[in-house]
C-alpha cells in the first residue's frame, strides 16, 4: 500500500501505562482521514457512558491526507473526542489552524490518539520517530504562551506546540487546546487536562510524498490558488477596484489602495489586489480593520494565519498599550478571537484608563490576550450572552451567595472598562466561586441555575438548541439550508460550505445559477432574508454542505476557506471548481477518487458521527431528541412597526415548523437515513460498509423499525 | 551563543566582495592559467602556485523580506514539491520554518519581544546567498556543487554527490540539507533561473533579484534580509 | 510628449489608443475634451471609431465624452468614474443606489460614497441626501436605518420597505455577530 499524501502510521500513547505504539492510517482509509477517521475509533474504542474526563475517553489530534501537502489552506488541525459541555457529552471535533497537524505530517504522523490518564502532569514530546512522555509538573499552572516557548526551548525553535491553559487544567468545561499565536480549538482544553497532559511539542525532518509528477501537482496547486478569493471564499472586494465588476462593503477582501498594514516597518499597502496577481493573494484579507475598526489600522503589524494557506486572517497587532497590563503587546486573533471578549463586555467598551477613541482596540486585546492565554473558550460566543442573561434578569443574584456577587466588579462592567476582563476570566479560569459555572457551558447553567423557557426562547440569546449551543451560519444563512445544517451537529454547526458560497458577495442571479449548476436547480438558494418554502433542492444543499464540511475536516481543509465554488474570476464567469478536493486527493495519495466516491466517504464519516450519537443518547429518534430548534426560530419575527411578518415574505429569516419538519425529512432522505427519526438504518449502515455499527446498534434496539 | 551563530556571524564578519577577498589574499589573476573548468567555477592556479576556485557570479539571488512575509511556508511546500517530490519544511532549499516562531535566536524568556511569530512577527528567513565564494562548494569532497552556466546559481550535480553533509557543515547557515531518503544535498538552484518558491509567494515577500541589488540587501550594514542578525 | 513625438512610428490613432490604454490603466477615464487638446487637427472620436480596437468603450455625458479601455478597467468601475467626472451628485448618489438595488440585490451603505473613488465630502454628502429627498426624479431612493444608527439608501422600485431594513441590517449588525 502507497503511503503518498498519508504518512500511514497513527500515534497511540497511553498516557496511563505510558504505553507507546504504533497503528496503520491504511485500515482506516475507507473513513479518509482527519475528522472521519476520528469518529471510527471514537465508536470501535470508546464506550457509551464514557464521561468527557474519564481515562476511558480518547482526544484524537488528526490530520489528513492533504495535509502538508501545500494544498492551499490545508494547515489545520481537527481535534475529535468527548465534548463536556454537551449534555450527553456527544462526540464532537474541533479544530485549530496553525502549523500543529503539518508538523504532525513531516514528523510521520496522520493522528496521535490520547488515552488514559497520566499520574501527573505531563507533556508529550515528538520528535519524528522518537516519542517521550516528559515531567511537566513545573508548567502545571502555567499560561498558554508560556508554555509553548518552554516546549520549544526543550526541543528546538521549529517545534509547534498545542497547550492548554489553567482553564484546561481545571477542567473548565468551555476550554480550549491552543497553538501558536491565536488557533484554538474550543472546548476539548478540559479532556487534556483530565488526562494530566498539559502539551504535546511536535518537530517533523520529514516529507510527505506526492504520487504524481510533481509538475502536475504544481499545475493544480497553481490553478487552486487562480480561483482562491478572500477570507471565507467571499470573491469580491469591498470597495470598488478598477478590475472589479462587483463589489460589497462587508466583504473580507479589504485590500484597497491606501489602507496599510501600519505598523510594519516600513508599512505595507495593501492594494488593488487584481485577482490575476499572485503576489497580493496574501494581502486582500486585511482582517484588522474589518474585525475591529478603521482605528486598528495603524496597529498592524502584519496578517498572519495558517501553514501553507495565502489567505492571511489573522490580524497581528503591536498594541504598546497592552505593556502597562503586564501584557505583550503583540497580539493576534481573528473572528469570534475578537468578537467573544466585545460579548463579555456587553454593554460595550467605552474610554477607560485614558486610552481614548482606541480604548476598544486596546481593551478587546486585553480580554482577548487573557482569554487565550489562560484558555478559556466561549461557546461561539455565547458566553458574553449567557453572562448578559443572568446578570440582566438577576439569576447571579439569585443564585450566586450574597458576599461573592458583591466582589464582582460589576461597576467595571456598567462603566464599560475592560478591567473587567481580569475579573472574569480569572474566576472562570480557576473556577472561582458559584459565578464560574458561566463556563460549563449553556445546557449545564440552565439546568443549574433552572433558567426555564424563557432563556431557551430569547431571540436575542441566539441559542440554537437546548443541547447548549448557538446560532453559528443558521437560519440568516441560506433560510432552512443553514437552519437544518444546524440542527445536526452535537455543538454549534461550525460549517462553513454553505456560508462560504451564500456569502461569496456576488449577486444574488449568479449565485442562483450556480446554485442550479451544483445542486440541480436555482431554488437551492434564496435571496437573504427573502426566503421561500422548502424543497428538495435545498435538502441538497444541505446534504452537500453538511459532507463537504466532514470532508474538510477529514482531508483536512480549512472549511473557513473551502470548497471553491465560486471564483473571483469574471473569464470563468466566477464559476469555482468543486472537483478540486477529490482531484488534490487523486493526486496526493494516487487513489482515483472522483467528486462524488469522495462525497460518498465523507457521508459515511457523517452518518457514523449521526451513528454514534444514537449510542450515546440511547434514542433513535433524533428527529425529536436531537434536531429539534429552540421555539424563537420558528416563531414570527415583528418589524419595525411591531407587525407581524409571515414566513417566507421579504424580512424575515424566521422559519416555520411544519416546513422545518419537511426539511429534516428531505435531509433524511438525502443521506439515507430514516425518514421518521431521522437515524441511520441498518440498510443505509450496509450501503455505506458498516454493517458492524448497524450490527450493534441492532443489539442494543437503537435501529429505527 | 550556538554553534551555528557563531559561525555565521564569524562569516558576516568576513563577508567580503570578490575583489576585496583577492585584494586581501594577496592573489593576483594576471599571469595565472587555467587548470580545470568544470561548470561555472574555474580553478585558478597563482603565480605562488596556490590552488583556488574562482565562482561565476550568480545573474541573480533570493531576497527575503521579514517585514512582508506572513509565515505561510507555501515558499517552502512548493520549492520541496517542484525539486523533490515530496513536500517538506527540512528539506527546503529556503529555511522559513526554521525561525518562524522563535527568530534566529530561538525560545527564551524573553520570547515576546524578540523576533519570531510568538514575539514581534518578525519572520527572518534564510535563503541561499549564491555565494561569492560558497563555501559549500569548496568544501564539497567530490566537487559535486558547480556554477550553472546560465544564470551561475551554485547547483548540486546529483550524481556526483555522496549525501555526505560537508556542505550543510560548511554553510554559515547550514542551508543545504542532505535529503535522508535520497542521500543527496537538496541545496537552492534558483529553479533553473524561475524560482518556485519566489512565484509561489502571496505576499511578494521573495524576489529574485539580480546580484547587484541583492549583494546590498544581503550584506548591507542596514539590510532588511535575513542576512543580518540584528536587522 | 517630446518622447511621444519621437516615436515616428507610431500613427495618431496608435498614440491615441496607447493614451486611453495608460490612462484606464491608472483607474482614470479619459476626456474627449483632453484628447481634442493634445490632437488639435484630428477627428479624435473618429479615429477612435475606426481603430476597431475591441477594448475601447466610449460614454457620452454631458459634460464631456469618456473613454477607457476595459482591458484594465471594468465597465462597472467606468461608470462610477463617469458619474464621479459629470460632477452631479444627486445623479450620482441616486444611480449608484438604483444599480446596487437591482443587481444583488442591497440596499447602500451611504458611507461607500466617503470612500473611494467617490471620495464626496461628508457636508456634501448630506446635503445631497437631503436634496435627493425633495426631488420628485428621484422619489424611489428611500432611506433606511440600521439599529446602530448607520444609514442605508435603496431605490423602492427594486427593494420593499421592510425588506431593505432586514438587509441594512443584516449588513450592519448581523454579519458582525455572526462571524
Amino acid at each position: 500500500m502507497s503511503t503518498y499524501g498519508y504518512t500511514g502510521r497513527i500515534l497511540r500513547v497511553d498516557l496511563s501505562s505510558g504505553k507507546i505504539a504504533i497503528d496503520d492510517t491504511l485500515k482506516y482509509k475507507d473513513f479518509i482521514g482527519g475528522e472521519g477517521i476520528a469518529m471510527k475509533i471514537m465508536w470501535d474504542e470508546v464506550p457509551a457512558g464514557t464521561h468527557p474526563f474519564d481515562p476511558q475517553n480518547k482526544l484524537i489530534f488528526g490530520s489528513g491526507p492533504l495535509c502538508g501537502t501545500g494544498v492551499p489552506c490545508s494547515g489545520r488541525t481537527n481535534i475529535t473526542s468527548l465534548l463536556p459541555s454537551n449534555p450527553f457529552y456527544g462526540v464532537t471535533s474541533s479544530h485549530m489552524g496553525g502549523y500543529f497537524s503539518v508538523a504532525m505530517k513531516y514528523a510521520g504522523w496522520d493522528m496521535i490518539v490520547i488515552e488514559g490518564k497520566a499520574p501527573s502532569p505531563v507533556w508529550l514530546r515528538i520528535e519524528d520517530d522518537k516519542v517521550k512522555i516528559e515531567d511537566a509538573r513545573w508548567m502545571w499552572g502555567k499560561g498558554i504562551f508560556d508554555t509553548q516557548a518552554m516546549v520549544a526551548s526543550f526541543m528546538g525553535k521549529d517545534a509547534q506546540v498545542a497547550a492548554i491553559g489553567p482553564a484546561g487544567e481545571n477542567m473548565v468545561n468551555l476550554s480550549v487546546i491552543r497553538t501558536g499565536t491565536s488557533h484554538s480549538a474550543g472546548g476539548h482544553g478540559g479532556i487534556m487536562g483530565s488526562k494530566n497532559l498539559k502539551a504535546i511539542g511536535v518537530r517533523g525532518t520529514g516529507a510527505v510524498k506526492i504520487a504524481v509528477d510533481s509538475k502536475e501537482w504544481l499545475e493544480l496547486n497553481r490553478f487552486m490558488m487562480s480561483i482562491i478569493g478572500a477570507n471565507n471564499q467571499h470573491v469580491v472586494p469591498s470597495s470598488p477596484q478598477p478590475w472589479a465588476e462587483y463589489t460589497d462593503p462587508t466583504s473580507r477582501w479589504t485590500a484597497r489602495k491606501g489602507l496599510f498594514w501600519g505598523a510594519a516597518n516600513p508599512p505595507v499597502e495593501t492594494g488593488e489586489c487584481d485577482p490575476h496577481d499572485m503576489q497580493s493573494v496574501g494581502l486582500r484579507t486585511m482582517k484588522a480593520t474589518f474585525d475591529l475598526g478603521a482605528g486598528a489600522e495603524k496597529y498592524t503589524v502584519r496578517m498572519g494565519g495558517c501553514a501553507h494557506c495565502p489567505i492571511r486572517c489573522h490580524s497581528q497587532l503591536k498594541v504598546p498599550q497592552l505593556e502597562r497590563y503586564g501584557m505583550d503587546p503583540y497580539v493576534s486573533n481573528t473572528c469570534m478571537g475578537w468578537s467573544s471578549p466585545r460579548g463579555v463586555m456587553f454593554k460595550g467598551i467605552k474610554e477607560f484608563d485614558g486610552h481614548g477613541e482606541d480604548s476598544s482596540i486596546v481593551g478587546t486585546a486585553i480580554g482577548t490576550t487573557l482569554a487565550d492565554d489562560l484558555g478559556v473558550w466561549c461557546n461561539y460566543g455565547q458566553i458574553g450572552r449567557d453572562l448578559n442573561y443572568c446578570y440582566t434578569n438577576g439569576v447571579f443574584k439569585r443564585v450566586l451567595p450574597a458576599e461573592e456577587y458583591s466582589s464582582i466588579r460589576w461597576d467595571l462592567l456598567e462603566k464599560g472598562d475592560a478591567n473587567f476582563f481580569f475579573d472574569f476570566y480569572n474566576r472562570v479560569a480557576y473556577k472561582k466561586g458559584e459565578f464560574s459555572h458561566i463556563a460549563d457551558g449553556s445546557y449545564w447553567i440552565a439546568q443549574r441555575w433552572n433558567l426555564g423557557d424563557e432563556y431557551w426562547n430569547n431571540k436575542d440569546m441566539k441559542l440554537w438548541s437546548r443541547l447548549g449551543y448557538p446560532v453559528h451560519h443558521s437560519n440568516e444563512a441560506g433560510g432552512q439550508v443553514g437552519a437544518l445544517i444546524s440542527c445536526f451537529s452535537n455543538r454549534d454547526a461550525q460549517n462553513h460550505s454553505h456560508m462560504n458560497f451564500i456569502g461569496a458577495k456576488l449577486p444574488v442571479k449568479i449565485l442562483k445559477e450556480i446554485a442550479g449548476e451544483i445542486w440541480g436547480s436555482p431554488a437551492a438558494l434564496d435571496a437573504p432574508n427573502n426566503y421561500t418554502p422548502m424543497n428538495e433542492y435545498k435538502a441538497r444543499f444541505v446534504k452537500w454542505s453538511l459532507v463537504r464540511t466532514m470532508l474538510h475536516n477529514s482531508l483536512t481543509l480549512c472549511n473557513w476557506m473551502w470548497p471553491m465554488a465560486t471564483s473571483p474570476l469574471k473569464e470563468r464567469n466566477y464559476r469555482g471548481d468543486t472537483s478540486l478536493e477529490a482531484k488534490f486527493y487523486s493526486l496526493a495519495t494516487g487513489i482515483n477518487i472522483s467528486e462524488r466516491e469522495l462525497d460518498e466517504a465523507a457521508a459515511r464519516c457523517f452518518t457514523l458521527m449521526r451513528a454514534i450519537t444514537v449510542r450515546q443518547m440511547q434514542s433513535f429518534d433524533l428527529r425529536k431528541d436531537h434536531d429539534q430548534t429552540t421555539e424563537w426560530v420558528i416563531h414570527r419575527e415583528k418589524d419595525k412597526s411591531g407587525n407581524e411578518l409571515p414566513q417566507f415574505t421579504p424580512g424575515t429569516i424566521a422559519m416555520e415548523k411544519e416546513d422545518m419538519e419537511l426539511g429534516r425529512t428531505l435531509v433524511y432522505r438525502e443521506f439515507g437515513w430514516d425518514e421518521k427519526t431521522g437515524a441511520p438504518t441498518r440498510a443505509c449502515l450496509e450501503k455505506y460498509g458498516m454493517p458492524d455499527v448497524a450490527e450493534e446498534l441492532g443489539r442494543r434496539g437503537l435501529l429505527p423499525t | 551563543m550556538d554553534e551555528l551563530t557563531e559561525k555565521r556571524e564569524g562569516f558576516l564578519r568576513k563577508k567580503q566582495s570578490r575583489r576585496d577577498f583577492l585584494k586581501a589574499t594577496g592573489i593576483s589573476l594576471t599571469g595565472a592559467f587555467v587548470a580545470l573548468t568544470l561548470g561555472g567555477a574555474t580553478s585558478v592556479k597563482t603565480r605562488d602556485g596556490k590552488d583556488i576556485k574562482v565562482w561565476k557570479t550568480p545573474t541573480g539571488v533570493i531576497v527575503h523580506d521579514p517585514n512582508r512575509c506572513v509565515g505561510c511556508l507555501r515558499c517552502e511546500a512548493m520549492c520541496t514539491a517542484r525539486n523533490d517530490g515530496k513536500v517538506s519544511a527540512y528539506l527546503a532549499r529556503l529555511k522559513v520554518t526554521r525561525n518562524m516562531n522563535y527568530g534566529v535566536e530561538g525560545a527564551g524568556s524573553a520570547y515576546q519581544k524578540v523576533d519570531g511569530q510568538m514575539g514581534n512577527f518578525r519572520i527572518v528567513a534564510e535563503t541561499c546567498r549564491q555565494c561569492e565564494k560558497p563555501a559549500c562548494g569548496n568544501a564539497c569532497p567530490t566537487g559535486a556543487i558547480y556554477a550553472d552556466k546560465v544564470n551561475g546559481a551554485r547547483v548540486v550535480n546529483v550524481k556526483a554527490c555522496i549525501g555526505c553533509g560537508s556542505c550543510t557543515r560548511a554553510c554559515p547557515w547550514h542551508l543545504p540539507t542532505v535529503d535522508p531518503e535520497a542521500e543527496v544535498s537538496t541545496k537552492c538552484s534558483l529553479c533553473e533561473g524561475d524560482p518556485t518558491c519566489v512565484k509561489s509567494c502571496p505576499t511578494g515577500a521573495l524576489r529574485y533579484l539580480p546580484w547587484a541589488e541583492a549583494e546590498k540587501l544581503l550584506w548591507g550594514t542596514d539590510a532588511t534580509s535575513g542576512a543580518s542578525p540584528d536587522a | 510628449m517630446e518622447e511621444m513625438n519621437a516615436q515616428q512610428t507610431a500613427s495618431p490613432g496608435a498614440d491615441i489608443v496607447r493614451l486611453v490604454r495608460e490612462d484606464s490603466a491608472a483607474a482614470r477615464l479619459t476626456r474627449l475634451s483632453v484628447l481634442k487638446e493634445q490632437f488639435p487637427e484630428m477627428d479624435v472620436e473618429g479615429i477612435i471609431a475606426e481603430s476597431g480596437v475591441p477594448d475601447l468603450k466610449k460614454m457620452r455625458g454631458k459634460r464631456d465624452t469618456y473613454f477607457f479601455s476595459d482591458q484594465s478597467m471594468t465597465e462597472a468601475y467606468a461608470a462610477h468614474l463617469f458619474r464621479i467626472e459629470e460632477k452631479d451628485l444627486l445623479k450620482l448618489i441616486a444611480e449608484t443606489v438604483r444599480d446596487e438595488s437591482q443587481t444583488y440585490p442591497r440596499p447602500t451603505d451611504a458611507r461607500v460614497f466617503l470612500g473611494a473613488p467617490f471620495n464626496v465630502a461628508e457636508h456634501d454628502l448630506a446635503d445631497t441626501l437631503e436634496r435627493l429627498a425633495a426631488s420628485p426624479e428621484y422619489n424611489d431612493i428611500r432611506t433606511c436605518t440600521a439599529s446602530n444608527g448607520a444609514l442605508y439608501l435603496y431605490s423602492s422600485k427594486y427593494l420593499g420597505e421592510a425588506y431593505a431594513e432586514s438587509l441594512a441590517e443584516w449588513m450592519e449588525v448581523g454579519q458582525k455577530e455572526n462571524p
